[in-house]
């Protein structure tokens, strides 16, 4: 609990620090913060937390095979042969930035469906 | 898959949260598999099946379709 604890504080000091450097940020240094975000939303992902029975590992999968998925076809995108790509951003995405995205995506996935988990059925009295 | 998890909790006078404690998983595992959003695994359900003292067959019934 302790580690994951300190992973989020790792994601949220690399936002806080992207977000205060955001206009002197060089390639380099964002690659730094890159690498220490996806290894930190990783952390955050797959260590364990207060609860960890197996519905919560049914929906980590779950968010997991559907964040790849996103984050795959949303890197197809920038595929330099893609037939209609628009040009190339000035600071090119990198495995870590993809990373990065597919761990947050599927964060954000675990915990909606943990939080409908916890709703009451529609037709509940 | 159906079930009758609500009824028997309810005949105990159990909430989810008693329930949740009583088999090791979170209240929103109980919800889940009340709600019918989740199928548990088989020790889970033999688990719930020692709680209640009833065949599994008794308490989860697959859908007609």
């Amino acid at each position: 609990m302790v580690l994951k604890t300190l992973a989020w504080v790792l994601v949220a000091f690399c936002f806080l620090a992207a977000a205060l450097g955001r206009g002197a940020m060089e390639q380099k240094s964002w690659n730094g913060f890159s690498m220490v975000l996806s290894f930190g939303l990783t952390a955050a992902f797959f260590l364990r937390g207060r609860v960890d029975d197996e519905r919560v590992h049914s929906l980590k999968l779950k968010a997991l095979g559907a964040a790849f998925l996103a984050t795959y076809l949303l890197a197809l995108k920038f595929q330099p042969h893609w037939p209609r790509m628009k040009p190339a951003p000035a600071m090119p995405a990198t495995a870590y930035d993809f990373i990065s995205a597919t761990m947050l995506l599927a964060l954000i996935l675990f915990y909606f469906w943990r939080w409908q988990d916890a709703r009451p059925a529609k037709d509940a009295e | 898959m159906k079930n009758c998890l609500k009824e028997l909790r309810a005949e105990k006078n159990w909430s989810q949260g008693d329930l949740a404690e009583r088999l090791e998983v979170s209240r929103q595992t109980i919800n889940a598999i009340e709600t019918e959003k989740y199928d548990p695994s088989l020790p889970l359900a033999l688990k719930i099946a020692k709680l209640f003292k009833q065949p599994v067959e008794a308490i989860f019934k697959a859908d007609a379709s």
